[in-house]
């Protein structure tokens, strides 16, 4: 019965959604204030009524209600409190509802309040953003209804719908599936949310895009309005693909963290057009060029966005017949249609709007800088782009299947990378308007003598690939010019107000947030990059069957296989296998193989990877046992047992570590260039007298 | 007088863009280059001979997952079959040649160069090549509107630009205050 209640707030949700993008429309065409404040209450009205749909279904997994077929599918007797809440994102249907949720979020905060600002865009952005909600919405009512009950015929047969068909009875089944048990890892609980978070914030800045050509606005306000937004959904989908990757390497037992899948690559698509966006925004803001571009690459990010969400919420890539399928892909497509050709027409309307204010001063500008990033950026996606779709075409055209493996991306995609890196380095030290290639220079020479050091001493010391000489060559360059702007800043702050250093530091920061974690954030990537380097080019890998006793060597590791201990849980839980059942569901067979590892100098460890076997039969994982140090990851499987001889698989990951502290710099960098500052206000009357008194002191 | 530059930079751009093209293509052809010594008849096989060939396979059961992690029965057969063709002393394209000429060059991780996956190369390569003649153009075409509206407005912040200053550490700090202005 809770299922009727939570089918009718989703009916009231989409009729509120529908409601206020007709009155934004019907206000923005006719001018009337009313009728746009009754579009925004109807908007901000969405989020406590889908809160309420979400609650439905969390309720019902706790409770264990079976007539629901979503919970039926996520949920069984034995699953854990804490996981029956997640199953609300685990399964296809019950994650587009979260989905819209956390897109009814987005839009309650910008619109709970009435806008003092841009109150031209107000109608527009409501009816694009709400818009956007309402397909949603219609979608799931139609098409995964989280809200579809149980049904039995007179044979036995047991189907799903949403409302009771002709000649079927209710059907309350006794007992669930289950959660699927990868999805059991408390990364793959917080990941989901956080990519989600980012793909959803990306409506915000596209309907301000849209929103602002519609009204006829000339000036760059929606992108000021909109900046903030765009960071935050930028800041979660980077943590929503770095905790991906970690959660692949945590559980999936593979040693390595990205393996360029499909799925993978269509959270990556939106990321880096939203990247290229973040840094070409910046031109229009400054010099009030690129306009036309900068919408394009917000209708690109969008439409890949939804194009991810698709891809990843139905698993339709892996062949073109499931994508005839699945009952999604006709609206979906026809979504993503529908946006591409509407935003080309609404540009092309709009081109006299969207002139360039300046010109080129020089190839040798800021702006020239930003525009070969952009163009990196579009060659990467590209490539990306290409490299996931490619096998699907490739049956489509010829029947013939292909898989891209990471081999393929690698090439492609690592000299890309090259140059990215080295605009990063260059890129902001080039004067805007125009600079001169003596004071690049000047400004280049040094961190170019550290770069060929590096390279040179890694050379010495036995680094022979050329590729990989050349990536830390990059990365060092790079490195040093960066802290070496954060080295002139805090000098020049130190000189002029006679500030300590620590002090210089944080005020330099503070009075330039955005573009100091901007800086942070390019720090991180560089951090990344030597992980990213480290593992792909040196990661050793070795496996070995032992008998209890037997040792393996894996560069300076010795590793002792003592037993193993199956688990069994259908035969009971008791003894040592109760500690593996504490915060799984009860449907998993474990076999733990237990090793004890030595190095010289250390003290032994002892580790336990496992091997978890499904018993309803959708297949097995191997959760590694890992050994970090900051230099490398031991990384160790346990295969399983086999007549007395145990399964070992060790890897060795140099350098991994970089790649997780590069991503903690990112997320830091870009909480500190969106953080809002307090500063930021004054600034704009103070900022004429503080440079005056600067000056002064000088 | 900013001719010589221009052409210059125009030049350091071809051959940064000509650089990108320069290391795509030797990555392509480095990674085709090293052939595995295939391991003497006599030296038993191990799984490590096995994984590596495994690595760069993928049994159709598995999506997207690599052969030498892969745990499906099938998956294990044809890891078991490498070993097997490996024992008898064949090499490391021989076994996949075996296995493309049974299953589709689908089990490739990486597609040969060659017939319709040669389009998974060309594309990209090609994007690059029109995506830079894209930005060469746009990049001339901004900066021959903006040598014809030389508005005295401009030439002044051109001057201004131009100006050396007195050293190194003025020069930074005014940056530095600018750019506390602007940004």
């Amino acid at each position: 019965m809770i299922a009727d209640l939570g089918l009718m707030v989703l009916v009231i949700a989409a009729l509120s959604a529908m409601y206020a993008f007709v009155m934004a429309i019907l206000g923005g065409t006719q001018r009337r204030p009313d009728y746009i404040e009754s579009a925004r209450r109807a908007a901000v009205a969405v989020m406590p009524l889908l809160t309420l749909a979400c609650l439905v279904i969390i309720y019902a997994n706790l409770v264990g209600d079976y007539s629901i077929e979503y919970t039926y599918r996520v949920s069984n007797n034995t699953t854990p409190t804490f996981l029956r809440i997640t199953a609300l994102w685990g399964g296809q249907n019950g994650s587009i509802l979260f989905w819209n949720w956390l897109m009814s979020l987005y839009i309650f905060f910008i619109f709970l309040r009435p806008w003092k600002n841009n109150r031209d865009l107000l109608p527009w952005v409501i009816a694009v953003s709400i818009g956007t909600q309402a397909f949603f919405i219609l979608l799931m009512l139609f098409f995964a209804n989280p809200f579809a009950k149980l049904f039995v015929d007179s044979a036995g047969n047991i189907s799903a719908a949403v409302f009771q068909p002709a000649g079927l009875l209710p059907y309350t089944s006794p007992d669930g599936t289950g959660l699927n048990p990868l999805l059991r890892h408390p990364g793959m609980i917080i990941h989901p949310p956080m990519l989600y978070l980012g793909f959803v914030g990306l409506t915000i800045p596209f309907a301000f895009a849209i929103g602002s050509m519609l009204a006829r606005n000339k000036t760059d306000s929606w992108i000021r309005a909109s900046r903030r937004v765009t960071l935050i959904a930028w800041l979660f989908l980077s943590m929503g693909l770095l905790l991906g990757a970690r959660w692949a390497y945590d559980v999936l037992g593979w040693g390595g963290y990205w393996g360029w899948d499909p799925v993978e690559n269509s959270a990556l698509l939106p990321w880096l057009v939203a990247t290229a966006f973040l840094h070409s925004v910046i031109i229009q803001e400054k010099r009030g060029m690129f306009k036309v571009w900068n919408m394009i690459l917000i209708v690109l990010s969008f439409c890949l966005m939804i194009l991810g969400t698709f891809v990843t919420r139905t698993g339709v890539i892996s062949s073109v017949h499931s994508f005839a399928r699945s009952s999604l892909g006709v609206p979906f497509l026809g979504f993503t249609a529908f946006v591409l050709v509407g935003s080309a027409v609404l540009i092309a309307s709009r081109w006299h709007l969207l002139k360039s204010d300046n010109k080129l001063d020089s190839f040798l500008s800021r702006e020239a800088m930003f525009l070969l990033n952009n163009f990196v950026f579009m060659t990467l996606t590209f490539t990306v782009f290409v490299g996931t779709y490619y096998s699907m075409f490739s049956e489509l055209i010829t029947g013939d299947k292909l898989t891209v493996g990471p081999p393929v991306y690698n090439q492609l995609i690592g000299p890309q990378v090259a140059v990215l890196i080295l605009l990063m380095g260059i890129g902001p030290l080039v004067a805007w308007h125009k600079s001169s290639p003596e004071a690049l220079g000047k400004m280049t020479w040094k961190p170019a003598v550290f770069a060929v050091a590096v390279m040179v001493l890694l050379f010495v010391t036995g680094v022979n690939m050329i590729f990989v000489v050349i990536g830390f060559g990059l990365v060092a360059f790079t490195l040093a010019i960066t802290l070496t702007e954060y080295w002139r800043g805090m000098r020049a702050r130190h000189k002029l107000s006679g500030e300590n250093y620590f002090a210089a530091f944080t005020h330099l920061i503070s009075r330039n947030r955005r573009r100091y974690g901007g800086y942070m954030i390019h720090l991180g990537v560089l951090v990344m990059g030597i992980g990213v380097i480290g593992s792909l080019n040196y990661q050793v890998q070795t496996q070995r069957s032992l008998t209890p006793g037997g040792t393996m060597q894996v560069g300076d590791y010795t590793i002792t296989y003592e037993l193993a201990l199956t688990c069994d849980p259908t035969v009971g839980i008791s003894g040592d296998c109760t500690a593996w059942y504490t915060d799984r569901g009860r449907d998993i067979e474990v076999i733990a193989g237990y090793l004890s590892v030595a190095r010289p100098g250390q003290p032994t460890v002892r580790m336990a990877p496992y091997r978890e076997i499904f018993l309803n039969g959708t297949g097995e994982l191997t959760p590694p046992g890992v050994l970090s140090s900051v230099g490398e990851d031991l990384y160790l499987l346990f295969l399983g047992e086999q007549s007395g001889f145990g399964t070992i698989k060790a890897y060795i990951n140099p350098l991994i570590q970089f790649l997780w502290i590069g991503g903690i710099i990112l997320v830091i960098g870009t909480l500190v260039a969106m953080w809002p500052s307090p500063l930021e206000r004054r600034q704009t009357v103070a900022a004429p007298e503080r440079i005056g008194t600067l000056k002064a002191v000088k | 007088m900013l001719r010589p530059i221009k052409l210059a930079l125009l030049g350091l751009w071809t051959a940064a863009l000509l650089l990108l093209i320069a290391l795509t293509s030797a990555a392509l052809a480095q990674d085709t280059v090293p052939p595995t010594p295939t391991p003497a008849a006599k030296q038993p096989v191990t799984a490590d001979d096995v994984n590596h060939i495994a690595k760069q396979m993928y049994c159709p059961v598995c999506e997207n997952e690599p052969l030498d992690v892969c745990r499906t029965a099938a998956c294990q057969q044809w890891r078991a079959q490498i070993g097997q063709m490996l024992g008898e002393g064949q090499s490391e394209q021989q076994i996949k040649d075996y296995f493309v000429a049974r299953y589709g060059a689908r089990v490739l991780a990486q597609p040969p160069v060659e017939g319709t996956s040669l389009l998974l190369y060309v594309l990209p390569i090609g994007g690059l090549i029109v995506g830079a003649v894209i930005v060469v153009w746009l990049l001339r075409r901004l900066r021959a509107r903006g040598a014809r509206a030389d508005s005295p407005q401009s030439v002044a912040v051109a001057t201004r630009a131009d100006s050396p200053s007195k050293s190194t550490g003025d020069e930074y700090t005014d940056r530095v205050e600018k750019d506390l202005k602007n940004w």
